[in-house]
């Protein structure tokens, strides 16, 4: 096996993950995959975004899956963020009415930045297991369909629908731009020093 | 070739349980005492299948001969993983392997960049880490460093 063999992949997706801050996308992000739970050195820093490979038919498909790592607290989330981007999971928290309300802002934003059709999808996240639920599953599922967009209601520590969200997601994707393209069309570099530098580490999870 | 939306799903739902249902590997080892051809192939590259540290998890990290040793000498400090003991070996196991770019890993996170543009590698699964590190300055390559001391791999190698 070769060197370069071992490590090509023929597709490669990039995700977002936006909403205010504490709303848990660092949640969801660390729990995609993922039974454990164990606070560390990297989640005090947070993580900015993973790779995943998936394989499919002999297709290898790598996903890359992005935090807004706090910038959404200046509300300044920027084109550079949004580049490249083909899927966008847009966070609340079930227990902040504030968190949800923004959705509506956050879709403004997307519309504004992001490329035209990207896939998006409303995730309804409960974080912290003490606090109370005031955003109701039908709140959600209504919001989602004045925009066209699917829902779904997760738990990020206890992984319920966290699954769903991201295969959801990397479904309509897939329909949307991989079964037209051309393999690896979207492959490109990353530009760190743009993206993903961050000063402050967000989310419920610090 | 093209995929319908339904295979895609049932593949990625499919691929989810087997890697929930799968048994834990056998065979997997702690890297830095392994013998210095499971470490790397004639050809200086990773000879095994790189997975997370914690006997908890099973991740797949990199697969093999994909990133060649080399020696760090000025790799930023790596804090202590939580409960694993890495006794003497991470401070003078200076081995990391160099992947070209964050795209050649099977599975991995970075994390946000920190003082004087560190991003620190972790498991994907677990999160646990560092593992290694990468430098976001202007003019640094894209390399990303895997400390071998932190890692475990899938024994026996393959055959070159």
């Amino acid at each position: 096996m070769s060197a370069a063999k071992s490590s090509t992949y023929d597709y490669l997706i990039k995700l977002l993950l936006i909403g205010d801050s504490g709303v848990g996308k660092s949640c969801l992000l660390l729990r995609f995959c993922d039974d454990s739970f164990t606070p560390s050195f990297i989640t005090t820093i947070g993580i900015d975004f993973k790779i995943r490979t998936i394989e499919l038919d002999g297709k290898r498909i790598k996903l890359q899956i992005w935090d807004t790592a706090g910038q959404e607290r200046f509300r300044t989330i920027t084109t550079a963020y949004y580049r490249g981007a083909m899927g966008i999971l847009l966070a609340y928290d079930v227990t902040d009415e504030r968190s949800f309300k923004n959705i509506r802002n956050w879709i403004k934003n997307i519309e504004q930045n992001a490329s035209q059709g990207v896939n998006m999808i409303l995730v309804g996240n409960k974080c912290d297991m003490g606090d109370k639920k005031v955003i109701s599953k039908e709140q959600g599922q209504e919001l989602a369909d004045e925009f066209g967009i699917k829902f779904v209601e997760t738990s990020a520590k206890s992984n319920l629908g966290v699954e769903d969200a991201f295969f959801s997601l990397a479904r309509d994707i897939k329909k949307r731009l991989i079964d037209t393209q051309a393999p690896k069309e979207e492959k490109k570099d990353i530009d760190l020093t743009q993206a993903g530098a961050a000063k402050a580490p967000g989310g419920c999870c610090n | 070739m093209t995929f319908t939306t339904e295979q895609v799903a049932a593949a990625l739902a499919a691929q989810q349980e087997r890697d929930r249902a799968a048994p834990r590997q056998q065979g997997l080892a702690r890297l830095h005492d392994a013998p210095a051809n499971h470490v790397a192939t004639t050809a200086n590259t990773n000879a095994c299948a790189i997975y997370c540290p914690s006997e908890h998890c099973q991740c797949l990290i990199l697969r093999a001969n994909v990133a060649p040793l080399e020696t760090v000498t000025d790799a930023p400090d790596l804090a202590a993983l939580p409960g694993i003991n890495l006794g003497a070996v991470n401070a003078t196991d200076a081995r990391y392997y160099a992947v070209p770019s964050m795209m050649h890993f099977e599975n991995v996170g970075f994390s946000k960049t920190v003082g004087n543009g560190v991003k620190y590698l972790c498991c994907a699964d677990c999160d646990l880490g560092p593992l290694g590190f990468m430098r976001t300055n202007p003019g640094r390559t894209p390399t990303c460093y895997l400390k071998v001391a932190r890692l475990r791999y899938k024994v026996p190698p393959p055959s070159e």
